[in-house]
């Protein structure tokens, strides 16, 4: 993984990586190349995906049943292949995004200001 | 690995996809088409690595998904270790019996016999019509015929006569007894095996007038003679005959295979006790073996023997019998032959032990899937494959196989050493059984076996499970589908119906041995103490010696404090030896030559009848005067004897012409006795000839002492007796009769205990079976039995519903284990004495006693269904 451009880009811990892939095809199926882009672009260009790590982590997901292939055509008519999400990858990434939200929703209550005495 | 194959394939065309799209991405944004692939490429990073990192994604997946599966499988056998412990001991016993059982058919029937090429050793008997085939008395051969044989049989490399033999060692410490053989030099080429130290006999060693050489065993060198490396050369004591020890064999050669072992090994010419018959065509007493060429059948080498014999018969006619008949048979099918059947039947009984324990986890198992039911349909329904979820549910069964392995398996050693210390003697090679490298293999080969066939059924159908049944019921598998119930009621059936099967076999053996042990030998074996007495031939050389010394012996025994009466015969029932003499009836029409009928012969002290509590039936027994020495010759026959040949007469007053190893004579019959079993209490009577001791001389006799107490207690003030007359004599087998006795029943008992243990082993089995079905049932049933009280049932009915559904199944199940009980009863018909393999009886107690059994595991669920309380069991949802 590189960091680019002073710092503004995050680096991806395995584990994010995987429930961005997840969150991606939540939204249908998609090519390899089109994921890597959904990911930088969701996260305003934040999150960079260093596109080589992409397709172990593809690979693992697809180990895991969260995610499985399908062959196809691209719009340009080339043989491509298709990644798509199983109900499991479905479960997985409901049980992440819980834990995910709690992660950030505890890490929020810790920076949270103290509340003003009076305030409601 | 393949699923590794399937995914990595075509990967450089998506890899090249992938960039062919960045860089067309990057020529949108304006870049010259160089840069923008250069960029591209530059944003994949290495690509041999992704293929590398992509590739390792796969390559462990097996490996890892088992070792998930085994976590998994431990997790579940810790969170129910009731069950577990329940499996793992069920399986544990049947692969433990099973393992000891097969730890001993491999010793002795796989791998018998120590020679290299066993397979072509053979054993030759001779069969005639002049002799009744009968056990005890054995079939042997005259070494100057073996000679013959040897020097014309193209059929063999080598051939062999030997006798077993004992000498007493002199010289190194107290007298003892060895054990061993006598034998022409070609019994070591035969078996072929290399002399641990110096060399084995050879032909040279074995003509008369040569020097007096003997080879040891490994066991006599160590215990004997310290291991004395400088051994060959020396010379030891043999019966006071000084023997150059030429050679020292290794502790597995022990040809003749006896019990105590072989450990000295003699030229047949040399030896002392056979010299006056060892040249005669007549002296028929060495036991013939041999080696084939190779390719040479039995049946080649037995009709080449028998033509050979042909032209013998021509050359010396009338010392030959002219119906005799050789036979050729294989050596080791011989070893094996006696133990063959009935350890092929333990392990058939074993199998149905450890079928029973299989059905039994199968049915625990599949109680369990059915609790499982929901957890499996969720994983179906979030996409595990079914191939997936089946490994996982076959994986926890082997584990549990696994377990019970390991379990199995040190039961297995204790099975094995108690074996060991329980079954007679005539085991073969029992000495050697043990634990190996092969059962080894076996138990962990049968407890996967076991695993993976316990684990199918329910794997399968948890694996196909209905989505929808399922999850419609809440999760609470009610009584599962129909064929889920089909199957548990079947498990039950088919272990009732092995559980029968085995029951009756142990049933039967049970009796037989029962009946076998409370039958009268026909004599009385309690307080009775036995010892032998060889006399060395040097210095005893003349047979009026001989009776001297056992005449002043016995008296000195009847004096003996504690000694009601003592006498000394030879030889005396089940201490192992039996002879026969031909014999005819004097004025009955003349039999054709060579017909006569031979009877065993017993050589007997005066009071041999009183001291062994044997019948007088009539006439008298023999008295002092018999013994005189030139006493007219008499015989006292046993009932069997006179039923045979003296029908419509009384025998008493009538002769006998009697053609032992001396020439024939006339003998007149005083008395009949009653019959007595000869070697085991299975026997049969046999006919018998009792001579008095003196008219037939013999250097070794038995004695037999009446006790007043234990005869053990007066084992020293025998051996005293004996020592006070001669100091330099050994005394043998100084052991109470019941020993004697009891060591007959030992393969009877060996038998008849384990199958008993297999038996109660499958009773319980199965009656644990029964139990957890219907435990199992009645919990499934609880709202159900609720309903049906609340609408009014009564607690008797309840019982009668549950007790039913389980007696269905029990009654199926002995129905079909009768029938084949019938038909697998047969092959027990052999070891049975006294009951009918279809003894009615022991049917019925079975039947009973499985009945009774299987009621106990109805009632104790059905007690529970009658304590439902409606109300909870229907709040209970």
């Amino acid at each position: 993984m590189s960091t680019k451009e002073q710092n503004d880009r995050v680096e991806l811990l395995q584990g994010t990586l995987d429930m961005l892939i997840l969150r991606t095809l939540l939204l249908g199926p998609a090519h390899g190349h089109a994921i890597a882009k959904a990911i930088e672009f969701n996260s305003d260009e934040v999150l960079q995906v260093e596109q080589g790590s992409l397709y172990p982590a593809l690979h693992r997901l697809i180990r895991r049943g969260w995610i499985s292939v399908e062959k196809g055509t691209s719009e340009n008519n080339r043989r491509a292949k298709f990644y798509k999400l199983t109900p499991l990858g479905r479960r997985q990434l409901a049980v992440e995004t819980g834990k995910w939200q709690k992660l950030s929703g505890a890490i929020a209550q810790i920076l949270r200001p103290a509340r003003q005495e009076g305030e409601p | 690995m393949n699923r590794r194959k399937e995914m990595m394939q075509d990967f450089d065309d998506d890899i090249r996809e992938h960039i062919a799209r960045e860089t067309q991405d990057n020529i949108d944004r304006g870049m010259s088409p160089e840069e923008a692939r250069f960029a591209a490429v530059r944003k994949f990073g290495n690509v041999t690595q992704v293929k590398e990192d992509t590739r390792g994604v796969w390559t462990t997946l097996w490996l890892e998904q088992l070792v998930q599966d085994i976590r998994n499988g431990l997790r579940m056998l810790r969170k129910s270790p009731g069950f577990a412990a329940v499996a793992i001991l069920t399986l544990a016993l049947g692969i433990g019996a099973n393992t000891a059982i097969f730890s001993i058919v491999n010793s002795v029937v796989l791998q018998p016999l120590p020679y290299s090429n066993a397979n072509q050793l053979v054993v030759v008997s001779q069969t005639s019509s002049r002799v009744p085939l009968s056990s005890s008395i054995q079939s042997s051969e005259s070494y100057v015929n073996i000679l013959d044989y040897q020097r014309d049989a193209k059929s063999f490399s080598a051939v062999a006569g030997y006798a077993s033999n004992q000498m007493t060692l002199t010289g190194h410490g107290a007298p003892t007894i060895v054990y061993g053989a006598i034998t022409s030099s070609g019994l070591f080429t035969t078996l072929g095996t290399p002399p641990l130290l110096g060399r084995t006999l050879e032909s040279q060693d074995d003509v008369k007038g040569a020097g007096l050489v003997v080879v040891i065993g490994e066991g006599f060198w160590r215990d004997q003679l310290g291991a004395d490396p400088n051994i060959i050369g020396k010379s030891i004591q043999l019966d006071s005959e000084p023997f150059t020890v030429v050679g020292v064999m290794p502790a597995d050669f022990r040809y003749p295979d006896q019990s105590p072992p072989s450990e000295f090994w003699i030229p047949a010419m040399q030896s002392p006790d056979y010299a006056s018959i060892i040249g005669i065509r007549k002296g028929r007493f060495l036991s013939f073996i041999g080696r084939l060429k190779s390719g040479v059948t039995d049946a080649q080498a037995e009709a080449e023997l028998n033509s050979l014999y042909k032209g013998m018969l021509k050359q010396y006619g009338n010392l030959l019998d002219p119906t005799e008949v050789l036979h050729v048979s294989n050596l080791k099918r011989l070893v094996v032959g006696d133990a063959q059947p009935v350890l092929l039947i333990l392990l058939g009984a074993v199998g149905l032990v450890v079928l029973i324990a299989c059905a039994n986890i199968a049915n625990l198992l599949l109680a369990r899937a059915t609790g499982r039911a929901k957890e499996i349909a969720v994983r179906v329904a979030l996409g595990a494959g079914r191939a997936r979820i089946f490994r996982q549910l076959l994986t926890e069964s082997v584990l549990l196989g696994i377990c019970a392995g390991i379990a199995g398996l040190l039961l297995a050693y204790g099975g094995v050493a108690s074996i060991k210390s329980f079954a007679a003697a005539d085991l073969p090679h029992l000495r050697d059984i043990s634990v190996d490298g092969w059962v080894l293999a076996f138990t962990f080969a049968l407890s996967i076996f076991a695993g993976v066939l316990f684990g199918l059924a329910p794997a399968w159908q948890s694996s196909e499970i209905d989505l929808n049944e399922v999850l419609r019921e809440n999760g609470r598998g009610s009584t599962g589908s129909a064929r889920r119930r089909w199957t548990r009621n079947a498990l039950v059936v088919v272990e009732v119906a092995l559980a029968m099967i085995l029951l009756i076999g142990s049933g039967l053996l049970l009796k037989s041995f029962y009946l076998l042990t409370h039958s009268s030998p026909g004599f009385d074996p309690l307080n009775v103490l036995v010892a032998t007495v060889e006399l060395p031939k040097a210095q005893y050389s003349m047979p009026e010696q001989w009776n001297a010394f056992f005449r002043q012996a016995v008296g000195r025994m009847k004096n003996l404090p504690g000694v009601e009466d003592a006498a000394a015969a030879l030889p005396v029932p089940f201490t192992g030896s039996a002879f026969g003499y031909g014999f005819s009836v004097v004025g009955a029409p003349p039999l054709p030559p060579g017909q006569s009928p031979i009877a065993q012969a017993h050589d007997i002290t005066p009071d041999y009848f009183r001291v062994m509590h044997m019948a007088l039936l009539r006439g008298r027994e023999f008295e002092e005067a018999d013994t005189a020495p030139n006493a007219p010759a008499i015989v006292i026959i046993d009932q069997e004897l006179a039923r045979r040949y003296f029908a419509h007469q009384d025998p008493i007053g009538q002769s006998l012409q009697i053609s032992g190893l001396r020439m024939p004579y006339n003998a007149r019959i005083v008395g009949v006795v009653g019959d007595v079993k000869d070697q085991t209490m299975a026997d049969a009577p046999t006919p018998m000839m009792y001579f008095p001791y003196t008219q037939e001389k013999w250097w070794v006799m038995v004695f037999v002492l009446r006790t007043r107490g234990n005869p053990s207690s007066l084992a020293s003030a025998l051996q005293a007796q004996i020592h006070d007359m001669d100091s330099s004599l050994p005394v043998q087998d100084v052991r109470p009769m019941t020993s004697f006795v009891s060591d007959s029943e030992g393969d009877a008992r060996f038998r008849s205990i384990l199958l008993g243990l297999f038996g109660i082993l499958a009773l319980v089995l199965a009656s644990v079976g029964i139990y957890s079905v219907l435990a199992y049932v009645v919990a499934q049933r609880t709202h159900e039995i609720g309903i049906r009280m609340a609408l009014g049932a009564q607690p008797r009915d309840v019982l009668r519903l549950v007790i039913g559904q389980g007696m269905r199944a029990v009654l199926i199940g002995t129905a079909i284990g009768i029938a084949a009980a019938l038909a697998v009863s047969r092959l027990l018909a052999q070891f049975l004495y006294g009951v009918r393999d279809k003894d009615p009886l022991t049917f019925i107690a079975v039947v009973v006693l499985l009945m009774l059994v299987a009621l106990a595991a109805c009632y104790i669920p059905a007690r529970r269904a009658m304590r439902i309380d409606p109300m909870v069991a229907l709040r209970y949802e």
